[in-house]
């Protein structure tokens, strides 16, 4: 008896934590849980699950895309700012990003029925799916992306950082961070650089039920250790000196999108 | 055959001092790469040393009711013949057709066709034209029957389960005999480029060894040139603009560093080799010559020349079928066939643009009671199921560890996404369950084979099946160290399946259907029969 007039007050908070959260718009969040996955049609989308809510994450893409969903097997960090629309029947999170934490977690493994919902048919996913066009129909999947110009380096140059981020609790060098390791890289050629200095950070963050989520304290020096390794592996500038170091005290959480940014490897480059 | 005495005698008076001269060659070009990890200098891969040292330690060549399904043609290591600029070989499905573009190949005195080494085999010996440059184990059975198991196939070194075997009993070549197996033996702990001993994520442990080689006190894990032996096909060589080209310098699957062409210093795209630990055909050939064919010495620039120069004009696939008819007639399917091959342009085809293999609209509508337009449209309705049939795929390591998701719901051509061969455009390597525990328990001919218990160190682990991990087959792992790699194996081309069952990297899969089968349950897949034989078909006439 006692336990079921718990439980129907646990479910009681559950619906009020929803309206908080829905009143909460405009907010960051984050919290650690099992992914879950949506069966829609064409591709699947990612949920979270948070104090007796559900948060859209994001749909299956490709690697261009912004949004890189989590892994069953695995428990993750989800981070965003909740908006005040629903998507796929979760609260939509705006810059969404699912860190898949290093644990294996067999009990991460639910998926959803569509029950109703369906993704977006234009995104372009890994490999063809759905229909083939017929003739003169545009091939649903929309065509990939042309890659931004790329910013020409020219004198006068000054010391310039570049900010490589990273997944909680991993050293996994994802596109953008390749991209801010590349763009070191060629403004140290351009700039004829005497001193490249590598600093490997890590992060506290603050989660949804005022917990921190500290990373562990060797990812500082591995992710300055992986960058030290893509940069040699590249090829170091002529002339260059490169320094590699890193600070194994966390960032102060904060509760905002400034905890991801956290999670990082500054590259200095000098002339 | 030659005699067995010089041959058996230890061979390393000028051996030892070629391979120095390897180790030399080596500690040259160190200072101009920091080469920690795996790859090759010169055109050395840092592993040939130490497997070129076990080559020389097993004794080179000296039954039960074998009998090869299929006939094959052969083709004997050093008997001078003209390959024509176009060739075709029967195989139980039709005919696999070759194309030399450059022309008729003179094999007389050529490196790829003479037995360049100590043991009898040439490169041709393994990859035969008529096997669709590859080697079926009909091919195999054929051979034992033929020679009384003295074909220079079976020499003890990798052509046997163990060359500490008695070497004439057909129990010993099981493997071979069974499923075309044979024998890779990789240095352990694995090499650096340098051929400096690599520190691996994880230990090793032999959980059960029924070839006897890795516990074997000459060639196993606790000799003095310490080894673990694992069993694998040959593989296809021919259309290698598809397969070798082009190179960045980092893996899109797991940012780690590519390798790098040791003669160039350009990135290698890593699609060779179920391990990929040959950067590239070149050192390839130097690493297969002194291992397979037993060499004593480096082949020569000249001879290395003329091998890679002939497998980088060759083109195969299968050219007519049985049921399908002739698969390369004027306004046919256009991805058929080794002219197609040739023509064809190598870039992703995971896509509606530029679909893998080509659309087969020619052949989608049947004329009933016609058997070949029934067969040919079951070839294209395959091609559909292979390129657009969602599946959800789960638990692949360097697939749905790349940014993707664990599961997605995709198809065949997800991973297997090149122009016209099927390979991975990326690096290909990932753990399908070929090898590891529990899915390669699902394929029963694995059980033949040893079994690895792999630990991994704190902090280290495979992705979807954690710290402790079985396997019959650790593939890229055995190279790179990672824990991440355990059991993820190179997909290799789909061109001439037909001429060359069975299949996997351990053979695991007798024929298409027990290849389609696995993978129905592998990613609950739910093909229907006819999805399943429209798969086989299309396979068939690739
Ligand atoms: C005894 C049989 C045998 C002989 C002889 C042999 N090979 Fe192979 N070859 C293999 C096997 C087995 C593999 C696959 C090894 C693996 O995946 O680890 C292979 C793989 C290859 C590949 C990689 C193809 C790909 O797409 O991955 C090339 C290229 C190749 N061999 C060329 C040669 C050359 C050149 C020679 C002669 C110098 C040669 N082979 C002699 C058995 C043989
Ligand atoms: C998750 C990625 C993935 C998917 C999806 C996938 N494969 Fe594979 N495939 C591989 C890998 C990896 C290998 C190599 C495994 C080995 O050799 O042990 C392979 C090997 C093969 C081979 C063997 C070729 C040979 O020469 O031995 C064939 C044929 C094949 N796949 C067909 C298919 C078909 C048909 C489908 C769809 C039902 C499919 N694959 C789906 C990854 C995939």
């Amino acid at each position: 008896m006692t336990k079921l007039k718990t439980s129907l007050v646990a479910t009681a908070i559950v619906a009020l934590c929803g309206a908080t959260a829905s009143a909460q718009t405009g907010k960051h969040i984050a919290f650690v849980s099992c992914p879950i996955l949506r069966n829609t049609e064409p591709v699947p989308c990612w949920l979270g699950e948070h104090a007796g809510e559900l948060y859209y994450l994001g749909p299956q893409g490709d690697l261009q895309a912004e949004f890189y969903p989590p892994q069953f097997n695995h428990k993750m960090l989800a981070e965003g700012i909740a908006t005040n629309e629903r998507y796929c029947g979760g609260i939509v999170l705006k810059q969404a990003k699912a860190s898949v934490l290093p644990d294996f977690d067999a009990t991460c493994n639910v998926m959803l029925p569509a029950m109703g919902y369906s993704e977006r048919k234009d995104l372009r996913g890994p490999g063809p799916s759905g229909h083939r066009p017929a003739p003169g129909e545009k091939a649903a999947p929309e065509p990939p992306r042309p890659r931004p110009p790329q910013v020409q380096y020219t004198a006068p140059f000054t010391p310039k950082e570049f900010v490589a981020t990273f997944d909680a609790d991993t050293d996994r060098m994802w596109r953008s961070a390749q991209g801010a390791m590349n763009e070191a890289l060629r403004y140290a050629r351009a700039a004829k650089a005497k001193q490249i200095t590598v600093t490997g950070y890590r992060a506290a963050i603050k989660l949804a039920d005022g917990k921190d989520f500290v990373e562990r304290e060797s990812v500082a020096m591995s992710r300055a250790k992986v960058i030290e390794e893509a940069i040699r592996t590249q090829g170091l500038p002529e002339g260059a000196k490169l320094e590699v170091k890193w600070v194994t005290r966390p960032s102060a959480s904060t509760g905002t999108e400034r905890d991801a940014a956290a999670r990082k490897v500054v590259i200095a480059v000098a002339p | 055959m030659r005699s067995d005495a010089h041959r058996r005698s230890w061979p390393f008076a000028a051996g030892a001092a070629s391979l120095m001269a390897l180790s030399l060659a080596v500690a040259a070009s160190a200072q101009s790469q920091a080469e920690k990890g795996p790859g090759a200098i010169g055109d050395v891969s840092g592993q040939t040393p130490a497997q070129a040292n076990q080559a020389q330690r097993a004794p080179t060549p000296a039954s039960p009711n074998i009998t090869p399904g299929f006939t094959y043609d052969w083709w004997e290591p050093g008997d001078g013949q003209t390959l024509g600029a176009e060739a075709a070989y029967p195989n139980p499905h039709g005919q696999v057709g070759l194309l030399n573009a450059s022309g008729p190949i003179n094999t007389k005195g050529h490196a790829f066709f003479e037995p360049t080494g100590t043991n009898g085999r040439a490169c041709v010996s393994c990859h035969q034209p008529s096997n669709g440059m590859s080697l079926s184990v009909d091919s195999v059975r054929d051979r034992w029957r033929a020679t009384g198991g003295k074909d220079p196939i079976f020499a003890a070194v990798d052509g046997a389960n163990c060359p500490n075997l008695p070497q004439g009993s057909a129990a010993s070549h099981s493997l071979l005999l069974n499923h075309g197996l044979f024998r890779v033996f990789v240095p352990w702990p694995p090499k650096n480029a340098d051929g400096t001993a690599m520190n691996p994520e994880f230990t090793l442990e032999v959980v059960s060894d029924p070839t006897g080689c890795n516990l074997d006190a000459t060639y196993g894990l606790k000799s003095s040139n310490p080894h673990v032996s694992v069993y694998r096909r040959p593989r296809v060589v021919a259309n290698m603009k598809y397969v070798v080209n082009g190179g960045s310098p980092f893996n899109i699957k797991d940012g780690s560093p590519m390798d790098r062409d040791p003669e160039t210093g350009r990135f290698v795209n890593m699609n060779i080799m179920a391990d990929a630990r040959e950067p590239t055909p070149k050192t390839q050939a130097v690493n297969a010559h002194l291992t397979h064919l037993q060499g004593k010495a480096k082949l020569s620039d000249a001879q290395l020349k003329q091998i890679i120069d002939f497998e980088n004009q060759l083109y195969v696939a299968q050219s007519l079928h049985q049921k399908a008819g002739n698969l390369v007639e004027p306004g046919g399917p256009s991805g058929l066939g080794p002219k197609a091959m040739h023509a064809g342009t190598p870039g992703l085809g995971d896509n509606f643009e530029t679909p893998v293999f080509g659309y087969f609209d020619q052949w989608a509508k049947p004329k009933a009671g016609d058997p070949q337009s029934e067969f040919r449209a079951s070839v294209a309705r395959g091609m559909e199921v292979y390129f657009t049939r969602p599946f959800y795929i789960r638990d692949v390591t360097h697939l749905n560890t790349v940014g993707l998701g664990n599961p997605i719901k995709r198809t065949c051509a997800t991973c297997h996404n090149a122009r016209l061969t099927g390979m991975d455009f990326a690096p290909g390597w990932m753990d399908l369950g070929t090898g590891n525990q529990p899915w390669a328990d699902t394929l029963e001919a694995t059980k033949e084979l040893p079994l690895f218990k792999l630990t991994c160190k704190a902090g280290k682990a495979h992705p979807f099946l954690g710290r402790v991990i079985y396997s019959r087959d650790p593939g890229r792992a055995l190279i790179s160290g990672r824990c991440s790699d355990i059991g993820a194996i190179t997909m290799q081309q789909f061109r001439g399946l037909a001429a060359r069952a069975p299949y996997f990297s351990n053979g695991s899969a007798k024929d298409l259907k027990e290849l389609v089968d696995f993978y129905d349950k592998r990613f609950e897949a739910k093909y229907t029969d006819l999805e399943k034989q429209d798969l086989i078909n299309f396979l068939s006439v690739l």
